[in-house]
C-alpha cells in the first residue's frame, strides 16, 4: 500500500492524467512480463475481433466449396461478381442498421426510406437538377428521417421497434405520394454510371458497399464516436454516468442508418433505371438479418461493420447457389429462415460461446506449434 | 472443535471433493474441499475474488465445475442445473433475491408446485393457507395475498427461505442474507436459521461480516485466490487466524488493526481543507425525495453523508451530478457557480461519480479495463482524430500497477473482475479523467476487508493530492473517517458533526442525529 500511495503521491489528481500522457510518450512501455507492449496495438485489437469470429470465414469458405461442387458455373468471376452486385444494396443497408443495432436499437425503416429515396432522387433528376446534387439531397433526406426516428426514441421515450415500424409505414406513404401515380423513370447518364458503371475491373455499387464498410469499421474501432456506442450499447446507464453524450449519440446513430438507406435507395434507382416506392420492402429484414449473422447481438454493444456485410454475403452467396440449382423462391425463403437461425444459434444462441472458445483453442494449439518448431 | 470435527461416524451431509472452476483468465477455484455436517451452519469467509460466489453457483447447478465431485450424504450427484440441484434438495437463497415480483406471496412459494382442484383449475385456498402456515412456523406473519414486490426485503427473504424449506431442503445457501436487512431483521433471521437447524437442515452462510458468522455459525471455511485455506471453529478466539488466514500476505499491523475494529480507524481525510469550495449547494430540491439539502464540501476536505438507508442518499448523488433534475438556490463546482446540466456537463466541471451499483451503474462489464478506464477522457487519447489504442493501453497499465487492480490483463472484460477491483476501475477512469471532485456513494458496499481498506487508501491518497471527496455512505464507521459528517433525514441535511465530535464521541454523535 505504502508504494502505491507514493506512486499517487507525485500527482495531484487534476495533473494526473495530462502528467500520464506526456509521460508516456517518453518513457519506456511500462508494462507487466505477463503482458508485452506489442501486444496491445489496436490494429491487433480489430484482428482478433474478427479471428474471434473466425468461423464466420470458415462458413463463408464452406459456402464456396459447396458452390463450386454444385455447379461448375458458380466459381466463375461473372458468377460471383453478380453475387457482390446483388448483395452491395444490402450491404450498405445492413452497415447502416448495424450503426443502430450496436447500440442496441433496431431500425426498420431502412426499406422505405429506401424506396422514398429513390423516388426523391429520381424527381430531382428528372427535374433537371444535377446528379450530384439530387443525390446528396436523397441521402440528406435518409439522415433526417434517420434523425427524427432517433429523436422520437430518445426524447420521447418510444422503443426503437415501434418509432421506425411507424416511420416504415409513414416513409412508404410518404413515396407513394411524392412518386403520384406513375414509376419516375432515370435516365441521367452520370448518374448511372456512378452508381453502375465499373472502375477499372470493380463494379461501382461494389465500390460504394465495400467503401462504406471501410468507413464505418475505422470509425467503430478508432473514432471516439465508434467507442461510445460500443459504451452505451454495452451498458446505457453507465456510459450516462461516465458523461459521455448518450442521447446525441443514439440519435446520430439513427441518422446514419437513415442516411445509408438514402444511399442504398440511390443504388436501387441505378439499377433499375426508375426511383419506386415498392424497391425497398423487405430490405431491412435483411439487412437486420446480415448484422445478426454476423455475429452482433440484438441486445447492443458488439459486433463489427465487417463481419455484418461478411454475414449478408453468406446469405447471398447461398441464395445465389440455390438460383442456379433452379431451387424456387419459396424454398429458398425456407433455408434463408435456417441460416439465419443457425447463425444466431452460434453467434448469440445457446451455443454462442462454444464456437468462439473452439476456435481461440484452435488458434492458441496452433501458436504453440508455431513457437514450438520456432524454439527447436 | 476437536468434538465436531473427530466425528467419523457422522456421513457429512454435503462433501465436495477437489473442485475446481476456471474462467478465461482466472482460476476461480482450484482443488476444493468442503465438508458440511447434517444440521451444520457452516460459514464461507473470504474477500472478493476469493471463490465463494463461484462455489454457491456451483452448488446451486448454475455452473459446472471442471473437475472434483459432489456428495450428497454419501451419495455423489451431478447438479447440471438448477432444477437438478432443486432435485437433490439444495436451495439457495441468492443475494439478488430471485422471486416474481408481481405474483403474491403464496404463489410465489408454490409456482412450480400448484395443487389442483378435481375439475383441473388451482386450488387457491389451499395454496394460500399452506403459504401462511408454512411462515408461521418459522415466525412470519406476511399477508399471503401480497404481491412481493410490496414486502420489504426481510419478508421477501422468508418467502424464499419457506420457499426452500417447503420443498424438503438438506442443504440451504445463503448468499449474503444481511447485506440489506436491518439489525433487528437480523436477529429474526437467526432465530430462523436455528430453527431450520434443530430440523437438521445443514446451512451454508456466507457472509462479508465476521461478527455475524461468530454468533450463528459452528464452524468457518476460509477461502483465499480460489483455495480453501482454513477450517475454524466460529469463535471469537479464531479471529485473528481467520483474518490472516483470508489475506495472507498483508502485514500483521493491518490484520491487527482489523482485528481491534472501530477503535483505530483510519481517518481518509488530511484535517487540512482550504477554505475553496469544491461543491456547495443550497435549498436543493428534486420534487420527490430532497427536500432542501443545504452541503457544504471545501477543496482537500472529505465530506461524508450519512443516515438510514432511504433519506435522500441515492437521490442527493445524482443531482449533485446533473444525473437527475433538480432546484437550488445556490450550485457552485469546483469554485464556479454552476449547475451541472447533465451528467457530461458535471464531468467537464470537474466532478466524478462512483454510484452505488457499480456492475449496471458505474462500468461496462463486457468491455475490458482499458476502454472503462479510458472511457470519460476519450478527447485525451484521440490523436488527429483517431483513438490511439496503445497510449489508452498504457495509462490503462498504469492504472492497474498505482491502484493494484488485480486482473491478468488490462483487456480482461471487467466483469471477471472482484468488487473491489471493479470499483477501482471506476476510481480509475476519474483520476484518468482528472475530476477534481468525487462523489463516492457506498464506495466499499459488497467490497472484501482488504479491498476496502485498499479503497480507504485511494481515497486518501486522492485527498491528500488536493481532491475533494464527498462519502455518501450507510456505514458509521466509514462515516467517522470523514473530516465532517452531514446527517440526512427525510430529504433534509438534519445536522452536521465536525471532526472533534466525531473524535469525542464517536459513533453516537453520528446516531443522535439520525431519528
Amino acid at each position: 500500500m505504502s508504494k502505491q500511495k507514493t506512486q499517487l503521491a507525485e500527482r495531484s489528481p487534476s495533473e494526473t492524467a495530462a502528467d500520464l500522457a506526456a509521460a508516456e510518450s517518453t518513457e519506456h512501455d511500462a508494462v507487466t512480463p505477463a503482458e508485452p507492449a506489442q501486444r496491445t496495438s489496436p490494429v491487433r485489437d480489430v484482428l482478433l475481433t474478427l479471428l474471434s469470429r473466425g468461423y464466420l470465414f470458415i462458413v463463408a469458405l464452406i459456402v464456396l466449396a459447396v458452390g463450386s461442387q454444385l455447379s461448375p458455373f458458380f466459381l466463375t468471376s461473372r458468377n460471383l461478381v453478380s453475387v457482390l452486385i446483388t448483395a452491395s444494396v444490402v450491404s450498405v443497408l445492413a452497415v447502416g442498421q448495424f450503426f443502430v443495432i450496436v447500440t442496441g436499437g433496431i431500425d426498420l425503416s431502412v426499406g422505405s426510406v429506401a424506396a422514398l429515396s429513390s423516388v426523391v432522387g429520381a424527381l430531382a433528376m428528372a427535374n433537371g437538377i444535377p446528379f450530384v446534387l439530387a443525390s446528396l439531397l436523397a441521402i440528406a433526406m435518409g439522415a433526417f428521417i434517420g434523425l427524427l426516428n432517433g429523436l422520437f426514441i430518445v426524447f420521447g421515450g418510444i422503443t426503437p421497434f415501434i418509432v421506425t415500424l411507424a416511420m416504415m409505414s409513414a416513409a412508404q406513404g410518404l413515396a407513394y405520394i411524392v412518386e403520384g401515380s406513375r414509376l419516375v423513370p432515370v435516365d441521367n447518364s452520370s448518374f448511372l454510371s456512378a452508381f453502375t458503371g465499373k472502375l477499372g475491373p470493380i463494379p461501382a455499387p461494389v465500390l460504394i458497399a465495400a467503401i462504406t464498410m471501410l468507413v464505418a469499421a475505422v470509425v467503430m474501432a478508432f473514432r471516439r464516436f465508434g467507442r461510445r456506442l460500443y459504451a452505451l450499447g454495452g451498458n446505457p446507464e453507465a456510459a450516462r454516468l461516465s458523461g459521455l453524450p448518450v442521447k446525441r449519440d443514439t440519435a446520430a446513430a439513427y441518422a446514419i442508418s437513415g442516411a445509408l438507406a438514402g444511399l442504398a435507395g440511390l443504388m436501387i434507382a441505378a439499377q433499375l433505371t426508375e426511383g419506386s416506392a415498392i424497391v425497398g420492402s423487405g430490405y431491412e429484414l435483411n439487412a437486420i438479418a446480415a448484422v445478426v449473422v454476423g455475429g452482433a447481438s440484438l441486445f447492443g454493444g458488439t459486433g463489427n461493420p465487417i463481419l455484418a456485410v461478411l454475414g449478408g454475403l453468406i446469405i447471398a452467396t447461398i441464395l445465389n447457389i440455390m438460383d442456379i440449382l433452379g431451387i424456387a423462391a419459396q424454398s429458398q425463403l425456407i433455408v434463408k429462415g435456417i441460416v439465419i437461425l443457425l447463425a444466431v444459434l452460434f453467434t448469440s444462441g445457446a451455443l454462442s460461446r462454444r464456437l468462439p472458445q473452439w476456435f481461440s483453442a484452435l488458434g492458441r494449439l496452433a501458436s504453440r506449434g508455431r513457437t514450438s518448431s520456432a524454439a527447436s | 472443535m476437536t468434538a465436531v470435527l473427530d466425528t467419523p461416524t457422522v456421513v457429512p451431509r454435503l462433501a465436495v471433493t477437489g473442485v475446481s472452476k476456471a474462467y478465461p483468465g482466472t482460476q476461480a477455484l482450484s482443488g476444493v474441499d468442503l465438508e458440511v455436517l447434517p444440521g451444520e451452519i457452516h460459514g464461507i469467509a473470504g474477500q472478493n475474488g476469493a471463490g465463494k460466489s463461484t462455489l454457491v453457483r456451483i452448488l446451486s447447478g448454475i455452473e459446472q465445475p471442471d473437475g472434483g465431485t459432489v456428495q450428497i450424504d454419501g451419495t455423489p450427484v451431478q447438479l447440471s442445473t438448477p432444477q437438478s440441484a432443486h432435485r437433490e434438495q439444495i436451495f439457495t437463497v441468492h443475494q439478488e433475491l430471485s422471486l416474481v415480483p408481481h405474483l403474491t406471496v403464496a404463489e410465489n412459494i408454490y409456482v412450480d408446485d400448484l395443487p389442483g382442484t378435481r375439475l383441473g383449475s388451482v386450488d387457491w385456498r389451499t395454496v394460500r393457507r399452506n403459504a401462511k402456515k408454512a411462515l408461521q412456523e418459522l415466525g412470519f406473519d406476511i399477508d399471503v395475498r401480497k404481491p412481493v414486490a410490496q414486502l420489504p426485503i426481510a419478508h421477501r427473504q422468508a418467502v424464499e427461505i419457506v420457499k426452500a424449506v417447503g420443498r424438503d431442503a438438506r442443504i440451504i445457501l445463503l448468499d449474503e442474507p444481511t447485506a440489506t436487512l436491518p439489525r433487528h431483521d437480523v436477529v429474526h433471521l437467526y432465530a430462523v436459521l436455528r430453527r431450520l437447524q434443530s430440523r437438521g437442515i445443514s446451512i451454508i452462510y456466507i457472509s462479508h461480516h465476521f461478527d455475524e458468522m461468530y454468533e450463528i455459525c459452528d464452524r468457518i471455511s476460509v477461502f483465499r485466490d480460489g483455495r480453501k485455506v482454513g477450517l475454524h471453529p466460529a469463535e471469537q478466539s479464531s479471529h485473528s487466524a481467520i483474518i490472516h488466514a483470508m489475506l495472507g500476505s498483508v502485514s500483521e499491523q493491518t490484520s491487527a488493526r482489523l482485528a481491534v475494529g472501530a477503535g483505530d480507524l483510519p481517518r481518509l481525510g488530511t484535517g487540512e481543507p482550504s477554505e475553496e469550495i469544491a461543491l456547495a449547494v443550497e435549498g436543493l430540491t428534486d420534487g420527490a425525495v430532497l427536500e432542501g439539502v443545504d452541503l457544504t464540501l471545501h477543496r482537500g476536505e472529505v465530506l461524508g453523508v450519512s443516515g438510514l438507508t432511504g433519506n435522500g442518499q441515492t437521490e442527493l448523488a445524482a443531482c449533485l451530478f446533473g444525473a437527475r433534475p433538480s432546484k437550488s438556490t445556490r450550485f457552485v463546482v469546483n469554485g464556479r457557480p454552476r449547475r451541472p446540466r447533465n451528467p457530461t456537463d458535471a464531468v467537464r466541471l470537474g466532478l466524478g461519480l462512483l454510484p452505488e451499483e457499480r456492475k449496471t451503474q458505474g462500468l461496462v462489464l463486457d468491455m475490458p479495463v482499458t476502454k472503462n478506464v479510458t472511457m470519460s477522457s476519450l478527447g485525451r487519447f484521440t490523436r488527429y482524430g483517431f483513438l490511439s489504442g496503445k497510449q489508452e493501453a498504457r495509462t490503462a497499465q498504469r492504472m492497474r500497477e498505482s491502484l493494484k487492480i488485480k486482473t491478468s490483463s488490462v483487456r480482461q472484460p471487467v466483469v471477471s473482475l472482484s468488487g473491489g477491483n471493479q470499483q477501482k476501475v471506476a476510481l480509475a477512469k476519474w483520476l484518468v479523467s482528472g475530476a477534481e471532485t468525487l462523489i463516492f456513494v457506498e464506495p466499499t458496499r459488497g467490497v472484501d476487508v482488504g479491498a476496502k481498506l485498499e479503497i480507504y487508501g485511494l481515497i486518501q491518497d486522492f485527498v491528500r493530492q488536493g481532491g475533494s471527496a464527498l462519502v455518501i455512505t450507510s456505514e458509521i464507521d466509514e462515516a467517522l473517517m470523514c473530516d465532517r459528517v452531514a446527517v440526512l433525514r427525510r430529504g433534509r441535511v438534519h445536522g452536521t458533526v465536525e471532526r472533534a465530535e466525531l473524535e469525542q464521541l464517536g459513533e453516537s454523535a453520528i446516531l443522535q442525529l439520525f431519528a
